[in-house]
């Protein structure tokens, strides 16, 4: 197994970079949300991107409020539902770099069948989960990614589920780019995000978080412990060695990196009558005129 | 004149087609039509059937019962002489020597002249069209692209047969041939594409699935964007999605989706992203009667999702008017940046009515955008009641925060109980201006009434056919019919208080719900009310009647 790199790199000329605010956040101190925010500040710079280029997309929790400490335009939904709302978006100008922001509740839980469904429907964007499996904003109840048995502030006597696997899901559904990253590793999360913006099509990033106020099970010595990189020699388009791979969690390890690829057709591109973002189509009411006379 | 035909059988056994090819037909050499179909929850079986209404005069609501009634089974038959006229008479196949006041087919002529196993049905068209002055040349339109040319061809033979058979007793109007066909469902779908519609998604549901479907059937001509959504929420978030950014965008539904869409609602509305809502009526609770009509959504719609702010609820009076109301719905989503919802129900959805056809010189699209580079823009300004929108990509520069939130005026999240209160101030304000903007009801009838009918959405025409009937009885009736049924303006019934001795409230439920909110905002109350809540339409004798029942209990 090899160790995972920890140290945090800092940004070299932060007051250069245009996606840097001065917000406030409401974030715990120490929480995982502030390495996932500088990874995607600094990997948008790098790649030369502007903040009018992307277009930050949340539904609700601690990670959803992202899109507020980001220079960049947002689109804060409910919870649970970036993803249909990312669809709307993307089918009416789909010239962003669009990311989704949120976390395992979020994502997994209140937005499971449109997680499901998406996956089928092949959006062109990033999704970065912020996987720290316990519910932040509501105080420390178990998340559908909280381990069987774990005690929370709500499941006193542990919980009563099995843990949800996401990319064992999103693998087993045909997902064309599934990762796993970790808030604690920001060189290996930057990798991760500058992969899933090369890809064009659906590319979910499960990234581990510790939650240091509701989570003391799975802290970040108990991720570092654990993460492992996977190893140069899978193959990305096995599918089949990719679910395989994907069942290692916990104490077994947690492989980190690019788990299953496979290149697919994207919304848009299924969609060939049109050949322009929808926005810039002109439109007027006598446009349906030859419709009517149809009916005469 | 005024005739009615009722088509009646099993699910799938044509009832639409005969339909379409009569209504088609007829409208075609000249006649008036409306019609509206009467079917259960199911694909096949059951007992169905089509109303179609003939004049010369246009014609707003149906009759229940027919002067010819075309009975496609042996369970249709045994109801004829129920949804008869008394002189009515009766299409069937079977043996000639039955009553003599059916039109009998005889089978085994049928089977000699045609190997269509629709002969009968087609026959039966062919009859009808003679009975109502078609040259037999419009038989030549009987045939459907999608079926062989033997199956054309035989169908024809039935309808030549049918068409033999009967005498011309009435002839086409000279002056009504320009007119179209159109159902209610389609012709909100054409109020959204005129209007600039480039997103719909939804998920299917009766009675409104036909806007999904008649927008599906344009989508390349029309380059626009139709999605079937993995459920109700998907439908209308990825709308207010696709309307986040800059297209006009819709979801449609019946009151099961909506429930499920509510928390939306209210996104659309803190986050001012504009967005059009239908909501095409079926009777509730739950899956309630997924076929039938109510107008039973409106108190639920007028309050749906958590929070105060200010929304738009219009109701179509009919076909026509449905293009022109949903037309209207998205410039006022433009202008005030709120969710609007087009209330229509399964009567609406599944009448067609022959009307002019859609005149689209007047409209205008008003899209209340600021597309200039604006220094210090603020998407939420707390004065801004309307206009003065930008959305991601209008322009180089203006970055955009879309919130959930209390937020400020620039959409960062904030608890500050300054903009908490100027956020809630914004909204009242906003449902002020909207009051004064939307469009004042209808008057209809006798000016110097005595009794008003006030009325909503599609009972209008019902409504309209009784008062024509009763004024002609002598009675000095009027009727208010209201498509923009909320927020009303509380003086909204200031010009016609006065003259009213009685008030009659007339609406598709039990509970009176405009009669309510018309209470509730103008004080205005109801003396008496008419109302149907059995899944079943208005009929014009249905309002007559009551009507008589309220007058005499007066006397």
């Amino acid at each position: 197994m090899v160790n995972i790199n920890t140290t945090f790199e800092g940004e070299k000329n932060k007051s250069d970079n245009p996606f840097v605010t001065n917000n406030p956040t409401s974030w715990c101190p120490g929480c995982g949300n502030f390495s996932i925010l500088d990874s995607i500040n600094q990997t948008l710079h790098e790649l030369d991107y502007k903040p009018q280029d992307v277009l930050m997309v949340s539904g609700i929790g601690q990670a959803a409020k992202l899109p507020h400490y980001i220079r960049a335009h947002g689109l804060n939904t409910l919870h649970g539902r970036a993803i249909p709302a990312a669809m709307g978006a993307q089918a009416a100008n789909d010239t962003f770099k669009l990311f989704i922001t949120s976390g395992d509740g979020d994502t997994y839980g209140e937005g499971g069948n449109h997680f499901m469904h998406n996956i089928r429907r092949n959006l062109d964007l990033v999704h970065i989960v912020h996987d720290n499996q316990v519910y932040g904003l509501t105080k420390g109840q178990g998340s559908p990614t909280t381990a069987m048995g774990q005690k929370t502030r709500l499941q006193f006597d542990g919980m009563r589920h099995d843990p949800l696997n996401p990319v064992a899901l999103a693998i087993s559904l045909g997902c064309g780019f599934v990762a796993r990253s970790f808030s604690g590793d920001p060189k290996h999360l930057k990798e991760m995000i500058k992969a899933a913006m090369a890809y064009k099509g659906y590319a979910l990033i499960d990234v581990m978080q510790p939650c240091v106020t509701f989570n003391h099970v799975n802290t970040f010595k108990w991720y570092k412990d654990r993460a492992f990189y996977i190893p140069e020699t899978h193959d990305p388009t096995d599918k089949v060695r990719a679910f395989e791979l994907a069942q290692t969690f916990g104490d077994a390890g947690i492989p980190m990196g690019i788990l299953y690829r496979e290149e697919k057709s994207t919304f848009m591109q299924r969609i060939p009558h049109i050949d322009r973002p929808l926005i810039a189509y002109p439109r007027k009411p006598s446009d349906i005129d030859g419709l009517i006379d149809q009916m005469v | 004149m005024k005739k009615t035909i009722i088509v009646a059988g099993a699910a799938g056994e044509g009832i639409n087609t005969v339909e379409r090819f009569i209504e088609r037909i007829l409208k075609k050499v000249g006649y008036e039509i409306f019609s509206y179909k009467n079917y259960m929850s199911r694909v096949r079986g059951g007992y169905n059937y089509s109303t179609i209404v003939i004049s010369d005069k246009p014609i707003l609501s149906i009759e229940d019962q027919a002067d010819y009634f075309v009975a496609l089974n042996q369970v249709a038959y045994a109801n004829a002489r129920l949804q008869l006229k008394e002189d009515g008479i009766c299409l069937v196949e079977g043996d000639p020597s039955e009553e003599k006041e059916n039109l009998i087919f005889d089978r085994s002529l049928l089977k000699e002249v045609s190997k269509s196993k629709n002969a009968f049905s087609m026959a039966a068209v062919g009859a009808l069209l003679r009975v109502f002055g078609c040259e037999q040349e419009v038989l030549n339109d009987l045939n459907n692209s999608k079926w062989t040319d033997e199956v054309n061809a035989s169908n024809m033979q039935a309808a030549v047969f049918g068409f033999e058979k009967t005498q011309p007793l009435f002839a086409p109007p000279e002056n009504l041939k320009t007119r179209i066909l159109m159902g209610g469902n389609q012709a909100v779908a054409l109020g959204a594409l005129s209007a600039g519609l480039s997103f719909y998604s939804a998920y299917p549901m009766a009675p409104s699935t036909g806007i999904m479907t008649y927008l599906a059937s344009v989508e390349k001509e029309m380059h626009i964007i139709v999605e079937q959504a993995e459920d109700e929420i998907a439908g209308i978030m990825a709308a207010v999605g696709a309307s986040s950014n800059g297209v006009r965008a819709m979801t449609g539904t019946s009151g099961g989706g909506f429930a499920l869409k509510v928390e939306t609602i209210g996104f659309a509305a803190v986050s001012e992203t504009p967005i059009v809502i239908a909501n095409v009526q079926r009777p509730g609770p739950a899956t309630g009667l997924p076929t039938r009509t109510e107008q039973a959504d409106l108190a639920f719609v007028a309050t749906a999702s958590q929070g105060e702010f200010s929304r738009i609820i219009l109701a179509p009076l009919t076909v026509e008017d449905a293009f022109y109301t949903t037309f209207r719905a998205f410039n006022l989503a433009d202008e005030y940046q709120v969710p609007v919802v087009i209330l229509t129900d399964q009567l609406l959805a599944d009448t067609t009515q022959s009307i002019p056809k859609f005149k689209t010189d007047d409209l205008k699209i008003e899209r209340h955008l600021n597309t200039e580079i604006t220094p210090d823009y603020k998407r939420y300004a707390f004065d801004q009641i309307s206009g003065n929108r930008k959305y991601p990509g209008i322009d180089a520069e203006t970055l955009i925060m879309t919130d959930s939130h209390v937020h400020d005026e620039y959409g960062a999240v904030t608890e500050e109980v300054e903009a908490t209160l100027a956020l809630k101030r914004k909204f009242l304000k906003r449902i002020e201006a909207i009051k004064k903007t939307l469009k004042k009801p209808l008057f209809y009838g006798d000016q110097a009434y005595e009794t008003l009918f006030i009325t909503w959405g599609s009972t209008y025409g019902a409504l309209k056919d009784a008062v024509d009937e009763l004024i002609l009885k002598g009675e000095k009736v009027a009727l208010l019919a209201f498509s923009d049924v909320f927020p009303l303006d509380k003086e909204v019934m200031d010009p016609y208080v006065s003259q009213a001795k009685c008030i009659i409230n007339v609406e598709g439920n039990a509970m009176n719900q405009f009669g309510m909110i018309l209470r509730m905002e103008t004080g205005v109350m109801f003396d008496a009310s008419i109302n149907k809540y059995d899944g079943r339409p208005f009929s014009s004798a249905y309002i007559i009647n009551e009507f008589e029942v309220i007058n005499h209990g007066k006397h």
